[in-house]
């Protein structure tokens, strides 16, 4: 009768899987916690290895440097109390806080802070963000294995004073020092833990105004609690910040709806439908979308091709194909990456006119193109990586150049990985590509600088002497407005030459719940701060 | 019988080292370096990194490496992750998968098992036909459209299980029928045509005619003649469940390991795709062996000698 | 008494000629196999019905090639984009009238879009404005050919394996299975992937891929029957008289194969559709402008929420030609071997 019990046991048990599901859902939260969402896996903790939006968003909630990036990316009151500069601007010198301690009890230092950079530029360490110290005395020649790391220019003046020698000005240098890969890292710690510093909340210490609970290296929830030795606990709202990777947006949209998040990222899709309603929030990232054309190819060299390719889009209409919350662009640096004496960078460097919509203009330039080529007809493909909203961009362009130039030209599109895209762009195996761009920290150079001629990530190869020139004037320009006025000539140069294409600049929607508030998001580096968020009766 | 054995163990780890060789080499054939970052580093750097991880050296010497970190249990250190080594990954993802693949086949099997003797007992009826459909729905619906439905209709909309997560029982009810209908619709035809047969033949004649119940006709002779042959089908089956499947994984907010096999494969995480290949060619060649074996314990007629054919 | 046969001489004469066969004549007509099976598969409603299903889904789907090609699916008409369905006739029908419910009201979609009154799509449109109808028909292809090619690979490639393996034993069949083995060892996924690097991402990788993985489970289960078959009578027969092996296999082997065949590749036609449409789910299927019922699913669950129609009409027709080929893989079957069938 083996049959019959096992018929029994497995009723007994479908039963009681649904009664226990039944009550299992349970709502008692004391109005301090916040759930959130994150769309991918924590890689790592470890300052000098994070690479990915995700582990800089957890750094920046339970660590802290010398400075925390507020809202508009303003420097706030981090680990430093005071901040000189020397007039050459080649001198820095951090006073620190008496008060901070690490969630160890050890005290944080002018020396964690010597310790972390020295680790984070040693080659040995593998750090893949070590070039955003490019310009700290000798950081360049470290990184290359030329020099050894105690040379770098940073030094401890007693355990409270930091002093930081550069090679050449950075203009955006206290930006920088708000970004997780330049926060402190307590050697006994990493020491202790060798190569599992970081890759668990357990193996790691904290400073921040959270910590980090339950991450064990490879799960999907976690939690975040309000960290007791926070120098500035006072003003830290929440008790606790829940945790959940959602990599299905149905999914997180669903937990959503039944209050079990507090925030959730929208597809593209989701977005077009929930566009208006309460509780739907943008994010704006600084994040731009661009053509790159190899100019080692003939066609691709004209400019007048460039230019009429650019004028061929309809960005609008492109941009309805693809949902989702992005914006035209009509310049490399996007919009809210920075302000210059109040107006926005982007509204001063903006080019409408290489790129509004123009069919007629586009047809006279291109043929104008094809006559100095030689050339009747066009073909050429668009390379891309197969993320969802690269293979809807690429349909989108290539029925839009179509209508725009008819059988002139014949468009192909190459979808394929993602490190693939990125290793045929670097070795020039392409015709188009597009690729994008993510500002580390919110100063135009972190796009600019991409498109000198010898820049590794120049993959279009596009080179202009006076553009090259215009940028290293602006790493010695005397003066803030002078920096601002080489830079901004420069970009109109790019825009104007079309030595790329720009095509939108991305945002992010999500819903979040409108009784929290007091949530930072920036558009560069690490993007989300919750130390001031609260949740309003 | 011994003999056997040891043929068979030996066969296996050929098979496994050929595995590993074949999937060692294919992962050199993908392009792209496993450097998330890859777009904002130097050349310089990424040649620094590339010695870090052993890159830079001859192929044949990385796959000697390899070989003989496996021989250890160390599948090397993940790329995506960093310092994290695959086998912690492997075996920290393994287990939700593992607990999931397992009830979605219990679930598959017990219910299959019923509807399938269900169907064979009422063979052309309008139970057998239903029992066909119900099957037959279960193996065309792909699991990723029942399981956004059920989480959608059953867990959204009434509120009977939560919507995602992992760690209560609760939370593994509707990924295990979203996976155990597969197994289901596959054992309830099984079932009904193997005992259909069964029931036709003259040994169940002669128990019915000695006068047994009809219970006991169907459990000790029918069923249980039905049910060896199911073994077979359903011990690769029961690996592949078992080792993960990203779909529902996604869906669900389960870590498990199948998901992670994907991403590993779309960030070009050698080792995580190496390790997890393993995992699963180790899996498969075992189950295939138990389930031989045990084909050859129930069923006297097979021979476990193997078939030299008679030349 | 006594009961006397009354046998006359005339008894011992023989029967005329014609007389005598009629005691052996069969009275129904002598049948092939393959009429045989036809017969009894004819008297299998499902089967018959699912064999119509698929004819006409083949022919709609085929027959479109000169209406649906690449050039219509690019199109995009993003002034028409997500509309429900609206079938002209049926107004009084929610969900087929043009109207969607929107938080819980029906809403004219047509109207609020300012769609022209005589605009009619069948079965909606998706994100582009573009007709699903058509992209489904077009999908329905695709997936068909995916579908078609894979079992192609099966028959070719699977059997002549099997038989080989199965016919030579010994060593070469031992080489073959380890073989067989190593190949069902390595996933899947990791086969496809490495051929969309080496090939072109598209159809054309994706089909080898499936093929490649696809024919192991045929060639097993050819190898098994070979094995038995091998030592029938009438294959001993064949070899004793000298036949060749090559002979011996397409004459004696494969039509008593046939079954096995013919039921294998029904299997192996619904799990290559599964399989596609899986690898288009996780993104690494068909790329656009085309399309295939997988895209169409992964295209449409994104919005399941609030356009629920965008996956059920793919899904819906997914569901009906799985349903069709395993129904009539399940006749074949039974038709093939009658036993089951009783």
């Amino acid at each position: 009768m083996k049959f019959k019990k096992l018929l029994a046991v497995g009723a007994t048990l479908a039963v009681s899987a649904f009664t226990l599901a039944a009550c299992g859902s349970k709502s008692s939260d004391s109005g301090k916690t916040l759930h959130w969402e994150d769309n991918a896996e924590i890689s790592t903790l470890d300052p000098s290895k994070v690479t990915d939006v995700v582990g800089f968003n957890q750094l920046n909630n339970v660590t802290e440097g010398l400075y925390r990036l507020g809202k508009d990316s303003k420097i706030t009151p981090g680990l430093a109390t005071k901040t000189t500069v020397s007039k050459d601007g080649l001198t820095y010198t951090f006073t620190l806080r008496k008060d901070a301690k690490w969630s160890n009890g050890d005290k944080v230092t002018a020396k964690d802070f010597v310790y972390s950079w020295q680790r984070t530029v040693n080659p040995k360490t593998g750090s893949q963000y070590a070039y955003l110290f490019s310009g700290i005395k000798n950081a360049d020649a470290i990184m290359e294995g030329k020099k050894s790391v105690s040379e770098l220019g940073v030094k401890a003046d007693g355990d409270y004073k930091l002093v930081v020698t550069l090679d050449k000005k950075i203009p955006y240098f206290k930006l920088l020092m708000g970004f997780p890969l330049f926060f402190p890292q307590n050697q006994k710690v990493v020491e202790k833990y060798g190569s599992k510093y970081g890759t668990a909340s357990k193996y790691f210490v904290y400073d921040g105004p959270f910590k980090q609970e339950g991450w064990t290296g490879s799960n999907l929830s976690w939690k975040l609690v309000k960290n007791d030795d926070y120098w500035d606990k006072k003003a830290v709202k929440l008790d606790k910040i829940t945790y959940q990777v959602v990599k299905d947006s149905n999914t997180g949209y669903n937990l959503f709806q039944s209050g079990k998040l507090d925030g959730a990222l929208l597809s593209a899709e989701q977005t077009k439908q929930l566009k208006g309603q309460k509780n739907y929030t943008v994010f704006h990232e600084s994040t731009t979308f661009y053509l790159q054309y190899n100019q080692t190819k003939e066609e691709f060299k004209n400019a007048n091709i460039r230019k009429a390719i650019s004028l061929a889009i309809n960005r609008k209409d492109y941009l309805k194909v693809l949902g989702g919350e992005n914006t035209a662009a009509t310049s490399v640096t996007p919009v809210g990456l920075t302000k210059v004496n109040g107006k926005d960078f982007q509204s001063i460097v903006s080019d409408k006119t290489d790129m509004t919509y123009n069919k007629a203009k586009a047809k006279e330039l291109f043929n104008k193109g094809l006559q100095e080529l030689g050339k009747d007809k066009l073909e050429f493909a668009i390379l891309t990586d197969d993320t969802d909203a690269a293979k809807k961009s690429v349909e989108a362009l290539q029925s839009q150049l179509k209508e725009a130039f008819g059988d002139k030209v014949t468009v192909n599109t190459q979808t394929v990985p993602f490190k693939t895209r990125l290793s045929r762009s670097t070795s020039g195996d392409f015709d188009v590509v597009l690729s994008a761009w993510g500002a580390d920290f919110a100063d135009p150079i972190s796009f600019l600088d991409l498109f000198t001629s010898n820049n590794e990530q120049n993959d279009g190869k596009w080179s202009n002497a006076e553009y090259d020139k215009l940028i290293a004037a602006s790493k010695n320009a005397s003066s803030a407005s002078d920096r601002w006025s080489d830079l901004e000539k420069a970009e109109k140069i790019l825009l104007q030459d079309q030595g790329v294409t720009p095509l939108y600049y991305r945002n992010q929607a999500w819903m979040v719940n409108d009784k929290v508030k007091g949530i930072i998001y920036n558009t560069a580096g690490a993007n989300l701060n919750f130390k001031d968020t609260y949740i309003a009766k | 019988m011994r003999k056997y054995l040891l043929k068979r163990v030996l066969y296996m780890l050929l098979t496994l080292f050929l595995v590993a060789t074949i999937t060692f080499f294919l992962m050199k054939l993908m392009p792209g370096t496993p450097y998330t970052n890859q777009a904002k580093m130097t050349a310089s750097q990424i040649e620094i990194m590339n010695k870090q991880y052993g890159l830079d050296k001859p192929i044949w010497e990385q796959y000697l490496i390899y070989i003989f970190g496996m021989f250890h249990g160390d599948f090397g250190t993940s790329f995506q992750y960093s310092n994290q080594p695959v086998a912690y990954l492997i075996s920290s993802r393994l287990g939700a998968s593992m607990q999931l693949g397992l009830q979605a086949m219990i679930f598959g099997v017990f219910f299959g098992v019923i509807l399938g003797a269900a169907a064979a007992i009422k063979h052309n009826t309008w139970a057998d036909t239903g029992a066909t459909v119900i099957a037959i729905i279960g193996k065309s619906v792909p699991n990723f459209v029942l399981a956004i439905l059920l989480q959608y209709y059953i867990a959204l909309k009434l509120g009977w299980f939560p919507i995602a997560g992992w760690g209560q029982f609760s939370n593994t009810i509707l990924p295990t029928i979203a996976l155990g209908v597969g197994p289901l619709a596959e054992t309830a035809r099984f079932i009904r045509t193997s005992m259909v047969e069964v029931l036709n033949s003259d040994y169940i004649e002669l128990a019915k005619a000695k006068g047994l119940s009809k219970f006991e006709v169907v459990y000790h002779h029918a069923l249980r003649n039905s049910l060896i042959p199911l073994v077979t089908l359903l011990g690769p089956y029961t690996v592949a469940l078992m080792t993960g499947s990203m779909v529902i994984e996604n869906v669900f907010n389960i870590p498990g390991i199948g998901e992670q096999f994907v991403k590993s494969i779309m960030t070009n995480d050698y080792p995580t795709i190496m390790g997890v290949t393993m995992v699963f060619s180790i899996g498969l060649v075992v189950v295939i062996l138990i389930t031989d074996i045990i084909y050859g314990l129930i069923d006297p007629r097979i021979r476990l000698e193997g078939n030299g054919g008679n030349k | 008494m006594e009961e006397k046969l009354k046998l006359s001489p005339d008894s011992f004469e023989p029967l005329a000629k014609g007389e005598a066969q009629d005691n052996e004549k069969i009275a129904a007509p002598s049948l092939t196999f393959t009429q045989d099976v036809w017969l009894r598969l004819k008297k299998n409603k499902g089967a018959v019905v699912s064999l119509i299903v698929i004819l006409l889904m083949v022919i709609v789907a085929f027959g479109s090639t000169p209406f649906i090609n690449k050039s219509t699916l690019v199109k995009s008409q993003p002034q028409y984009a997500n509309l429900p369905a609206k079938v002209p006739g049926l107004d009084a029908i929610n969900g087929l009238n043009g109207k969607i419910k929107q938080g819980g009201v029906w809403v004219d979609a047509y109207a609020k879009n300012d769609v022209p009154k005589d605009k009619y799509f069948y079965l909606g449109t998706d994100y582009l404005g573009r007709s699903l109808a058509q992209r489904i028909i077009y999908g329905t292809k695709v997936s068909l050919i995916v579908a078609l090619v894979a079992t192609f690979f099966d028959l070719t490639v699977g059997v002549a394996y099997g038989i080989i393996s199965g016919w030579k034993g010994g060593r070469v069949d031992n080489v073959m299975q380890r073989i067989i083995e190593i190949i069902s060892s390595i996933p899947n996924l990791v086969i496809v992937v490495l051929m969309l690097v080496v090939l072109k991402p598209g159809m054309t990788s994706i089909i080898l891929a499936i093929a490649i993985s696809s024919w192991t489970t045929m060639a097993r289960m050819i190898r098994a029957e070979t094995l038995s078959l091998k030592t029938q009578e009438y294959v001993l027969a064949a070899r004793t008289l000298g036949e060749s092996p090559t002979k011996i296999a397409w004459k004696h082997l494969v039509p008593n194969l046939s079954s096995i065949i013919i039921i294998q590749t029904m299997y192996t036609i619904p799990s290559a559709i599964f399989f596609e449409a899986f690898l288009s789910f996780i993104g690494i299927g068909i790329t656009a402008p085309e399309t295939s019922l997988g895209v169409l699913l992964n295209e449409g669950q994104k919005n399941f929420q609030f356009l629920p129609y965008q996956m059920w009409y793919p899904a819906i027709v997914l569901c009906v030609l799985m349903i069709a080929f395993n129904l009539l893989g399940d006749g074949l079957r039974d038709a093939f071997d009658p036993k089951t069938r009783r």
